[in-house]
């Protein structure tokens, strides 16, 4: 190739990429917020008519969480939103974030398992990504081991420590 | 002041790299080293948070954070309404363009003219920013109640955004102005003054728990009484003495005057660092639930 159309073809490459790469770092986000506008808009209707399936209090979950110090680990809850508690739990630089989501308020979460292989007693067990173990339990309580620290089996392990039986009987009323 | 509606993703993409901001917080790294990185693209917010590599569970995880944000009744919103609203109170705004960048140090030599607040009124003011930090943490946790307990427990355990946001107060808005008494001075403060002749009481009372003017000044030196010793003693361990500000400031900003007092002042008008990090807080704790949610 001569050096001129070596030239160009590098040029018209960098014209082509360019744009890519700088272009705003919003434009990946700008359909998904247009949709979670109109989500919400449509919640906070169905909302004020009622038709909204209410999802559990957080505080009425805490109860479920592995105790404190459980394996040595020591516990400290981090957000508690309606149908949403999170707990981080440390032991010696090791960190694991566990939390159980009413998926009443999120049903997209409940497809995954469908093609779960893995079983925590008798509701289904499936991974996420590379850092999540994850039971659903009831048809309705997600729970979750997130950790960067932790492989699968340890994961595993600290799901069957929330209080699983506790967590099947309970199920509050979505009205 | 009006409040943001930008969405998560654009407020953390358009956060600035290279700043006053920046430059002051990477000069508290000694205080709380590795703890922050300056983290200013939404996706890598959620990598560094997830540690997830995958494209596709990216997206999911960005479009659920999202989604948690954009529905205001998680109030994640208020807690950025919140940061917004300290950093822009008695605000100069000079554009960047005016901030000389000078080998490696930013100038302020230009703002000669600057006049700080009396003791008293700076000492209201680290007060009522640090009943801003208990708000934003209750909108962001959801903790019912005024959470002021539970807020000063939470402190023992800031890390990242929170603790480095932790140190510059401590640093810019209590030692550096007030001296190592701090907390007895923002305690008097908050007994002596009259809360409604503050601009930054009035501006951030929405967003205060307590109900009323009295209920608040009540959380305000509830706040400063729970959470107090454990400020002192963070400025004791890590070294945090006007000094010792006073140089690092030295090595990366010029100033024209070598008060104390001024420079505080300079620093705070300069810089947003508790919106930067504040931003920065929100949006991971938002992606942490996302993660947990998908």
């Amino acid at each position: 190739m001569r050096w001129s159309s070596w030239l160009a073809a590098a040029l018209m490459a960098c014209a082509s990429l360019v744009p890519a790469a700088c272009s705003s770092e919003n434009d990946r986000w700008e359909g998904a917020q247009k949709s979670a506008e109109v989500k919400a808009e449509a919640r906070a209707e169905a909302k004020a008519k009622g038709e909204l399936p209410k999802a559990a209090e957080g505080d009425s979950l805490n109860k479920f969480f592995p105790a404190d110090d459980t394996d040595g680990l020591k516990r400290t809850f981090d957000q508690e939103k309606e149908g949403f508690v999170q707990a981080t739990f440390q032991k010696d630089g090791a960190k694991a974030t566990l939390s159980i989501s009413d998926v009443v308020q999120n049903e997209d979460a409940v497809k995954k398992f469908s093609d779960a292989t893995e079983k925590l007693g008798d509701d289904p067990l499936t991974t996420v990504g590379k850092n999540q173990t994850t039971a659903l339990i009831a048809k309705r309580w997600q729970i979750k081991v997130s950790s960067q620290d932790m492989d699968h089996a340890a994961r595993t392990a600290l799901l069957g420590k929330f209080d699983l039986a506790g967590l099947r009987a309970f199920n509050p009323s979505t009205k | 002041m009006s409040d943001s509606d930008d969405p998560i993703y654009k407020l953390v993409n358009d956060l600035p790299g290279t700043s006053v901001t920046g430059a002051v917080l990477h000069m508290l790294d000694w205080v709380a080293p590795g703890q922050w990185k300056n983290i200013t693209h939404f996706e890598e917010l959620i990598k560094d948070q997830t540690g997830e590599d995958d494209q596709s569970l990216i997206q999911q995880i960005g479009e659920r954070a999202i989604v948690l944000y954009t529905d205001s009744s998680n109030n994640y919103q208020k807690a950025v309404w919140c940061f917004q609203m300290v950093d822009s109170v008695d605000k100069t705004i000079v554009a960047a363009s005016a901030v000389n960048l000078i080998g490696q140090k930013f100038d302020l030599g230009f703002l000669k003219a600057l006049t700080p607040q009396p003791e008293t009124a700076q000492a209201l003011d680290a007060a009522i920013k640090l009943a801003c930090e208990l708000a934003s943490f209750g909108f962001v946790n959801g903790i019912p109640g005024d959470g002021v307990g539970e807020f000063a427990k939470a402190l023992a355990g800031y890390g990242k955004e929170d603790l480095i946001r932790l140190a510059a107060f401590i640093a810019f808005d209590c030692v550096l102005p007030l001296g190592p008494n701090f907390i007895d001075k923002m305690n008097d403060a908050v007994s002596s003054s009259s809360l409604t002749d503050n601009k930054l009481f009035n501006a951030a009372s929405k967003y205060l728990p307590g109900g009323g003017i009295e209920g608040q000044k009540a959380i305000i030196k509830k706040n400063i009484e729970s959470a107090g010793g454990q400020l002192t003693d963070f400025a004791k361990v890590k070294g945090i003495e006007q000094g010792s500000i006073f140089e690092k400031v030295k090595g990366v900003v010029n100033f024209s005057d070598d008060k104390l007092d001024v420079v505080a002042a300079a620093i705070d008008m300069m810089t947003s660092y508790y919106l930067h990090t504040g931003i920065q807080s929100v949006a991971r704790r938002v992606i942490e639930r996302a993660y947990s949610e998908i």
